[in-house]
């Protein structure tokens, strides 16, 4: 039986199967399948699995697939444009919503009296303020979507490629020293 | 190769031409990797916007279709993960299924009444579902060697690794979908 072969030779019976073992190695698989029964029975066992696959077809693709694709790329082309104006605010930015992860973290409660040597709220305000100043609204709620997606480790599936996109195109920007960050 | 050149160059009728040629392809492979039409549908979409966004970078001196297979591999892989990470979010780790866990086996739809023949539109699912809790790597030589019907060496270089590799690659697949297929192929 399959189970009954070792790794070894159920990789010499799967790539038999696929017809691409060398001739020499091929004739000693033929005969093992030919005289062992366990062999016959691991081809045969092999043999039902690839049935089964190939009985598995995809759907039809949509009629309409070309043409939303069409207007997808239509439209979407505009993007990079836009992707690389955000990108020159957008690392600065989220380093410095996490500074206010930080802040609120690490800053006193209720002791004013405290000196702290980590990042205030009104610094990393001032900061944050200065950069979005800079923003138009639509990036401003690009951003917004852009980090807490990232906090959350939360994506729509096909959000998931424009957001990777997106930071393709900022570790580009950056590497090539472009981009003012 | 010709049609992606003129891509390159800004043809809008060319890419049109290359939708058309390939839209099929694409998007069979696409439910192979996902096992699921809804998402093949979306990400056929995304795939042809990345070969006009990248179509600058396109090498000649590589097969179009081996850059298609890798970007259809690499956008699949990435959506697989967000899954898989939103999952774990939203349910935790206790208790949360690993869906590259192939040893996972996949409920028997015909344990309610052993007597009903299997519909044919469950053992479809239960094939593509099988397909898709492959590891990654697994999960990709097989839709290329199965339905694509590339040779080993294709799917070496495709997938950028030893013929070797791609042996055990496929070995090791088959083994994960005898034992989470097991109870159809015994029967």
């Amino acid at each position: 039986m399959y189970k009954d072969l070792s790794e070894h030779d159920r990789q010499l019976l799967s790539t038999w199967l696929d017809g691409e073992l060398p001739p020499d190695q091929a004739e000693q698989v033929a005969r093992a399948v030919r005289d062992d029964a366990a062999w016959a029975e691991a081809a045969d066992a092999l043999r039902a699995l690839d049935g089964l696959l190939a009985s598995h077809r995809a759907p039809t693709t949509p009629t309409d697939l070309p043409e939303r694709i069409r207007e997808v790329v239509a439209t979407r082309r505009r993007r990079p444009a836009a992707i690389l104006r955000m990108a020159r605010w957008a690392v600065p930015a989220a380093a410095a919503a996490a500074a206010i992860v930080v802040a609120i973290t690490y800053l006193p409660t209720g002791d004013t009296t405290h000196e702290s040597t980590e990042p205030t709220e009104r610094t990393v305000s001032h900061t944050t303020r200065g950069i979005l100043a800079e923003a138009t609204d639509a990036e401003r709620e690009q951003l917004v979507e852009l980090v807490a997606m990232e906090q959350l480790d939360m994506f729509r599936d096909y959000d998931v490629v424009t957001h990777y996109e997106t930071l393709v195109e900022i570790e580009r920007i950056e590497r090539s020293g472009k981009g003012g960050i | 190769m010709q049609l992606m050149l003129r891509v390159q160059q800004g043809d809008d009728a060319a890419f049109d031409e290359l939708v058309r040629r390939n839209v099929n392809k694409v998007y069979a492979l696409v439910y192979h990797f996902l096992g699921n039409d809804d998402l093949a549908d979306d990400l056929s979409q995304e795939v042809f916007l990345r070969i006009y966004r990248t179509a600058g970078r396109y090498k000649p001196t590589a097969k179009f279709s081996t850059w298609l297979y890798r970007i259809v591999a690499n956008l699949s892989f990435n959506v697989m993960r967000s899954r898989k990470r939103r999952r774990v979010w939203q349910f935790g780790q206790a208790g949360t299924q690993d869906e590259d866990d192939p040893s996972e086996t996949l409920p028997d739809v015909r344990a309610g009444d052993p007597s009903e023949a299997l519909d044919d539109d469950e053992l479809h699912d239960q094939v593509a579902t099988a397909i898709a809790k492959l590891p990654h790597n697994q999960r990709v030589a097989l839709v290329l060697h199965q339905y694509e019907h590339k040779s080993y060496e294709e799917i070496a270089d495709v997938m950028d690794c030893s013929l070797m590799a791609v042996k055990s690659l496929l070995s090791r697949a088959r083994q994960h979908l005898r034992q989470s297929l097991g109870r159809y192929l015994d029967r």
